[in-house]
């Protein structure tokens, strides 16, 4: 079990990355409040401020869930030692990290918010699920 | 029966790579606040002191924790117990009362916790399995 462990960088990579893009979405939820202006027109009204802002804090919220989903079955052990699932997470959470630090550094539109949504946070997510099922149904 | 050996290995395993990524950023982030903003005489010096302290203990800590599951050693593991109280304040230290608190700090912080909390009770766990194998 040790040599395993130890002999696989792909798992702590995986971890790290997780890890990455979860700090940088609460980060994001914790300061959203540029990101929301720059998807208004310059006289936005409260109400619409509130609807654009409520939209991106569910968004958020997803994508913390789903990854909250893929740290459970990454930790259980199920999609620990599975390396096409490992290779499909850290490229997609590593270039979540990457694109969500420019989203608030260069404050993007918040509308391009639900593209990285889709591909880093969803796909990795639908992965782990198949991989669960498969590993759930097809060895017995 | 849940087998809690191995999820505390892999705790310990992921902490150690956790901690290493924290006390760099950590320490990159003295650097920046100390260039950024203005600083107490003595802070960032006492600061990065206890980061070197802190990553002593840590090493100390995984170390002892790995080895004592590895060997069964019930010593081992009363004292990564131990180890666990001054890393925890050093890590609530830089949560709390450090000179500047980032948002990044709370959230490292907040998530090496979180190792901590978990490895507690799993090397507990660990502990009275231990026993009750000997008994």
């Amino acid at each position: 079990m040790r040599m395993v462990l130890f002999s696989h960088g792909l798992v702590p990579t995986r971890f790290l990355i997780i890890l990455s893009h979860l700090s940088i979405a609460v980060l994001i939820l914790w300061s959203r409040d540029q990101n929301v202006k720059s998807c208004l027109s310059l006289d936005y009204t409260d109400e619409e401020y509130l609807l654009q802002d409520k939209e991106l804090v569910i968004g958020l919220s997803i994508a913390l869930g789903l990854l909250g989903f893929e740290l459970l079955g990454f930790l259980s052990g199920v999609t620990m030692f599975v390396p096409l699932t490992a290779m499909i997470s850290i490229a997609c959470h590593g270039s979540a990290s990457i694109l969500l630090t420019y989203f608030v550094l260069d404050e993007w539109d918040c509308h391009l918010y639900w593209w990285l949504f889709t591909f880093c946070s969803v796909l990795p997510a639908v992965t782990e699920a198949v991989t669960i099922l498969r590993s759930l149904f097809l060895k017995n | 029966m849940f087998d809690c050996t191995f999820l505390f290995v892999v705790v310990l395993y992921l902490n150690s790579f956790y901690f290493g990524i924290f006390a760099v950023l950590e320490f990159a982030m003295c650097v920046t606040k100390s260039i950024a903003l203005p600083y107490p005489a003595g802070n960032i010096v006492s600061e990065l002191l206890l980061l070197l302290f802190l990553s002593g203990v840590e090493g100390a800590r995984i170390l002892l924790g790995l080895k004592g599951n590895l060997l069964q050693k019930t010593l081992f593991l009363v004292l990564f117990v131990i180890f666990t109280a001054p890393s925890t304040l050093g890590v609530v230290y830089y949560l709390v009362w450090q000179t500047y608190v980032l948002k990044i700090d709370m959230l490292l912080c907040a998530i090496q916790l979180t190792f901590y909390g978990l490895e507690f009770l799993l090397s507990l766990f660990c502990i009275a399995s231990l026993f009750r194998s000997i008994t």
